[in-house]
């Protein structure tokens, strides 16, 4: 069913959108700092799974083995995204930590075009291919049917995602991280270390980009150096949107953005006299983006950005 | 430890101080906030630090807990030097604190609080020192490459705690268990037991205070920084906070130095008292000298012109 299958996009668009938004809002909660360098830490993880599942056989990938590829190609590229971001915070991030707040967001805007170029110069600018290794076939009932790629990535996701909340609400890591994001310096003289609950943010964000890159390239097979740059900055609106800082905000914002290019732009479609194709997705994405930073510049889910004096 | 001890023990002078301060000097851009400040608390001591607005005393606490790196001078914590350490090291050591204006993590709850306050003290700690970390202040252009070495071992770091934190093998159950016991009995110690999931913000003014207390045990100090603890409390509620502070001493052998303007507090609880007058030490004994030094006096009556704006930028009404 037309309605149905634009919902289901919207939610798998919308899943890779939350995945990375989390990492920019998991960031900016800590440091106040806006990550433009994340959408190529999505495009890392994207190209190290792809590199795990051509080893492991690539399309001759199959039956029970197809599993234990999948997990080791997620794995690899929450770690490879995971070691790239502790570099990047190291080289370019933590000695700007108390300069100016322009410093470290131009920094990171540099750190984005230097791996974009590195990723394309060492891909001689040509796109890889994720092997097919999902069979084709659909679970659901009827019109109500889920492509099994789709109904992975969605699942996927939310386990992801409803375990990093277990994991900030849970665990004595998270904790840390949450009393940082509050109040940096009080954490500190408890005997937090700061510096290592800011790395450890960084990996969180990292590793959930990492395997949105790997979850994509396996349902939009065509990976390329600068595959991250738009999705990152469509993650970011979506963490704007939801409220930056707000880990719940960034994953309404994902799937706000996502169903708002299906869904609303199909919508939008029944409209007499309105006519937009799937092109104009970006135009609706960064409009939201404008019309939100006007009336609401703090989120949906949003209050306590400018919290401190 | 007894009264009657930690007297023989500040007496005969020969114990090792569990803090000193040598030649400590703060400047900032243009102000002296403290000026070769000497200071020795005495293992167990309640110490009580007094002076006008403005004397430093916020700025001492400051420096101590490693708020700020003192432009001059040396600090130890039982000879152990902590003066240049990062803020968590500090904590690490032994010193916590409380604050004047009261600092909780208001959007979570008391008992995460207190569980943050432990933090360190969870579980296995690889207790690795960064030595390295003066070295890595100096050099700023090649400071960034400097830092790359430590990138494998951070990254570990962080990917086994994150990875402990999902699979939460026994031992992280365990510790994190066994944290939560620890804290809901510094809650029951400060009398906010029932309480651990209120969220902090939504407690009243005195239980706030009684939460920071909580939290600065949960680091398991050796000594502990009280920046006017019984400030906006009536007398009922000082008193209760007088009594607490004792039992920290003599049931958890937490020495404790405190900053404290109502006078009836210092000179009740307190067994010597150092006075700061515009970053200066001008006096320092037991209470019943403090009260008639006329140093302190002058201090405290005569000029009259208050000392501005460096304790950390906000101002304490005076008791």
């Amino acid at each position: 069913m037309f309605w149905f299958d634009q919902f289901v996009n919207g939610l798998t668009v919308g899943s890779v959108y939350a995945l990375i938004a989390l990492g920019y809002t998991l960031v900016y909660g800590i440091l106040q700092m806006i990550n433009f360098a994340h959408g190529e830490i999505f495009m890392i993880g994207a190209f190290a799974g792809w590199a795990v599942l051509l080893l492991l056989g690539g399309s001759a990938i199959a039956g029970p083995m197809l599993i234990v590829a999948l997990l080791a190609a997620m794995i690899a590229a929450a770690l490879a995204s995971s070691f790239s971001a502790v570099v990047i915070e190291r080289v370019a991030y933590r000695r700007l930590r108390n300069a100016p707040r322009l410093a470290p967001l131009i920094s990171a805007i540099g750190v984005s075009i230097a791996l974009q170029n590195v990723a394309l110069k060492l891909t001689g600018g040509r796109d890889r291919v994720y092997p097919r290794v999902f069979p084709t076939g659909e679970v659901g009932l009827g019109d109500f049917s889920v492509g099994y790629i789709q109904a992975f990535l969605i699942g996927s996701s939310v386990v992801m995602m409803v375990g990093l909340i277990v994991f900030i609400q849970r665990t004595r890591t998270g904790r840390a991280m949450r009393a940082v994001s509050e109040d940096r310096a009080t954490a500190s003289l408890m005997g937090v270390d700061v510096d290592r609950t800011i790395v450890t943010t960084f990996i969180v964000g990292a590793a959930l980009a990492g395997v949105a890159g790997v979850l994509q390239g396996l349902w939009i097979p065509n990976i390329r150096g600068t595959m991250g740059f738009l999705p990152g900055i469509k993650a970011f609106t979506a963490a704007v949107v939801g409220g930056i800082g707000s880990v719940p905000g960034a994953m309404a914002g994902g799937y706000f953005l996502g169903l708002s290019e299906t869904v609303g732009r199909e919508l939008l479609n029944e409209l007499p006299g309105v006519s937009l194709p799937n092109e104009w997705r970006d135009v609706i994405a960064f409009s939201l983006l404008v019309i939100v930073l006007i009336v609401r510049p703090t989120g949906i889910f949003g209050e306590r950005v400018s919290k401190r004096a | 430890m007894t009264l009657a001890t930690v007297a023989a023990t500040t007496a005969d002078g020969e114990a090792t101080p569990r803090l000193a301060v040598r030649g400590l000097t703060m400047r900032f851009e243009g102000l002296v906030a403290l000026d070769d400040v000497e200071l020795d608390v005495a293992p167990g001591a309640i110490h009580g630090l007094i002076g006008p607005n403005g004397a430093g005393k916020t700025t001492l606490f400051n420096v101590v807990s490693g708020y700020y790196r003192p432009t001059a001078g040396m600090i130890t914590l039982d000879d152990q030097r902590i003066d240049g350490l990062y803020r968590h090291e500090i904590a690490e050591s032994g010193v916590s604190r409380t604050f004047q204006n009261i600092r909780l993590f208001s959007a979570m709850t008391v008992l995460e609080n207190v569980l943050v306050g432990h933090h360190a003290r969870i579980g296995a700690r690889s207790g690795e020192r960064r030595a390295d970390a003066r070295r890595h202040r100096t050099n700023r252009v090649l400071s960034a490459i400097q830092l790359l070495p430590g990138v494998p071992a951070a990254l570990t770091h962080g990917v086994l705690e994150v990875a402990g934190a999902i699979i939460r093998p026994p031992a992280v159950r365990a510790a994190e268990s066994e944290a939560v016991a620890r804290c809901a009995e510094l809650l029951r110690f400060v009398g906010l037991s029932g309480r651990e999931n209120v969220l902090a913000r939504n407690l009243p003014y005195g239980d706030q205070r009684r939460l920071e207390l909580a939290r600065a045990l949960a680091t398991e100090p050796r000594l502990l920084l009280l920046d006017e603890p019984t400030a906006g409390m009536n007398p009922a509620e000082s008193a209760a906070v007088v009594q607490l502070v004792r039992r920290m001493r003599d049931e958890l052998g937490v020495t404790v130095l405190l900053i404290e303007h109502a006078m009836s507090v210092v000179m009740g609880v307190c067994e010597r008292i150092t006075v700061l007058d515009y970053g200066r030490k001008i006096a320092e004994g037991a209470p019943r000298e403090i009260q008639r030094d006329a140093a302190v006096i002058e201090a405290y009556l005569g000029s009259g012109t208050p000392v501005g704006g460096e304790e950390d930028g906000h101002a304490a009404p005076r008791a």
